[in-house]
């Protein structure tokens, strides 16, 4: 049974990351093999395609967009924790009676 | 009680505030802009027109598709993506209770943004350089064509589905890992096995998080934008067009704001007629 189960586990986790997999592995091919090899085996791998990326020019500056995705993913996570965190206490303490529909009623 | 009561609008008033500036101020101007006949050079001076944007949108048979697009979509993905994700949740278990770190190998795809989503599977599906393509030619001698008007709405549940059912697992997850050991010895002190204890006990409570993770995955299957139009857009003949896909492209490309607004407000009228019986069921549920 548990030899099943992995063998579940195993496939799900391939089958749903397969997007990921392929992404990972496309990322060490050369250009030229990206368009002439679409197989999972890497003929040549290469890692000059990250070295690319990191490297910082006046087209592609990946530090820069790391940098917005920080900042726009702490906004967004301690603005409703300042927002929400109030409210979701008042909720909580108005006992169960108040469900989610009608808790905004009695502002 | 009086007190309390000034305590709690106090502890409220931020997020209200908020909501009303940001999400209140928005949908107020939307609805306004519905009504009025404008364009884009006319956004400071609308004419109010009457209810002929919405005429529009209800005689528009694009939008009908949309709509019956959407729907299909969203019930198709969100019935598979908890039926799935309960299977995967109570029969891998015994695995994800010894060996915690196998939910980040299964969850993995709930972190990547669903526009990179259709990205990477536009590369996994693509007909010259996809290894799926290419690996179904090398052994089954046969691909079918993805992307195609056929098969284009199967290829984008699938892609849906994949993504999503890691997060109905996780929730059901957690809430089958949070069910009392006793609850289950006391099951098995009735005589109650396998399949019977799951049937009977454990199921009914994970039936909250069900109806949840259903909720859930259903609005956001009905509001599926980012991965479809990043892979195929609004796909072979609109085939792919859901209901944000229309008010989008009508509102940007067709460049007719009053009859996308309209659309808008149809949507979220719905949303909310939904959403309100699905509370009012919760409630009667609750107290009954």
């Amino acid at each position: 049974m548990n030899a099943l189960r992995w063998a579940v586990l195993v496939i799900a986790v391939l089958v749903m990351n397969m997007p990921v997999i392929v992404t990972i592995v496309t990322s060490l091919k050369p250009p030229a093999e990206i368009m002439s090899n679409p197989g999972l085996i890497v003929e040549s791998p290469t890692l000059a395609n990250y070295a690319t990326v990191v490297t910082v020019s006046d087209r592609l500056n990946v530090w820069a967009y790391l940098t917005n995705s920080v900042v726009a993913a702490s906004i967004g996570s301690l603005l409703p924790l300042a927002l929400c965190l109030p409210f979701a206490f008042a909720a909580a303490r108005r006992g169960a009676a108040s469900g989610a529909g009608c808790s905004c009623l009695w502002w | 009680m009086a007190p309390k009561t000034q305590e709690n609008r106090l502890l409220a008033t931020p997020l209200v505030l908020y909501l009303l500036l940001l999400l209140g101020f928005p949908s107020l101007l939307n609805v306004f802009y519905s009504l009025s006949d404008v364009t884009f050079e006319t956004l400071r001076t609308p004419r109010l027109s009457g209810f002929g944007n919405f005429a529009a949108v209800l005689s528009d048979p694009a939008f009908w598709r949309a709509v019956w697009f959407s729907l299909r979509f969203g019930v198709l993905t969100a019935t598979v993506e908890v039926a799935l994700g309960l299977f995967l949740a109570v029969f891998l278990s015994p695995l994800l209770q010894a060996r915690p770190w196998l939910l980040a190998l299964l969850t993995l795809p709930i972190m990547i943004a669903p526009a990179m989503m259709g990205l990477m599977y536009r590369l996994v599906l693509h007909e010259f350089v996809g290894p799926l393509p290419y690996y179904l030619l090398e052994w089954f001698g046969n691909s079918p064509a993805f992307l195609s008007p056929g098969w284009v709405f199967w290829t984008v549940c699938v892609i849906e589905i994949l993504q999503w059912t890691p997060f109905a697992l996780l929730l059901f997850h957690l809430a089958y890992s949070s069910i009392p050991a006793d609850v289950r010895e006391a099951a098995r002190m009735d005589g109650a096995r396998g399949w019977r204890t799951f049937r009977r006990v454990e199921l009914p409570m994970l039936m909250p998080t069900l109806a949840l993770a259903a909720v859930i995955r259903l609005i956001d299957g009905i509001r599926v934008f980012d991965n479809i139009y990043v892979l195929v857009g609004a796909g072979p003949g609109g085939s792919t067009t859901s209901l944000p896909i229309y008010i989008y492209t009508s509102f940007f490309r067709g460049g007719s704001l009053g009859p996308a607004l309209a659309a808008s407000v149809l949507f979220a009228l719905a949303a909310f007629a939904g959403l309100f019986l699905a509370l009012r069921a919760a409630d009667r549920r609750a107290g009954a």
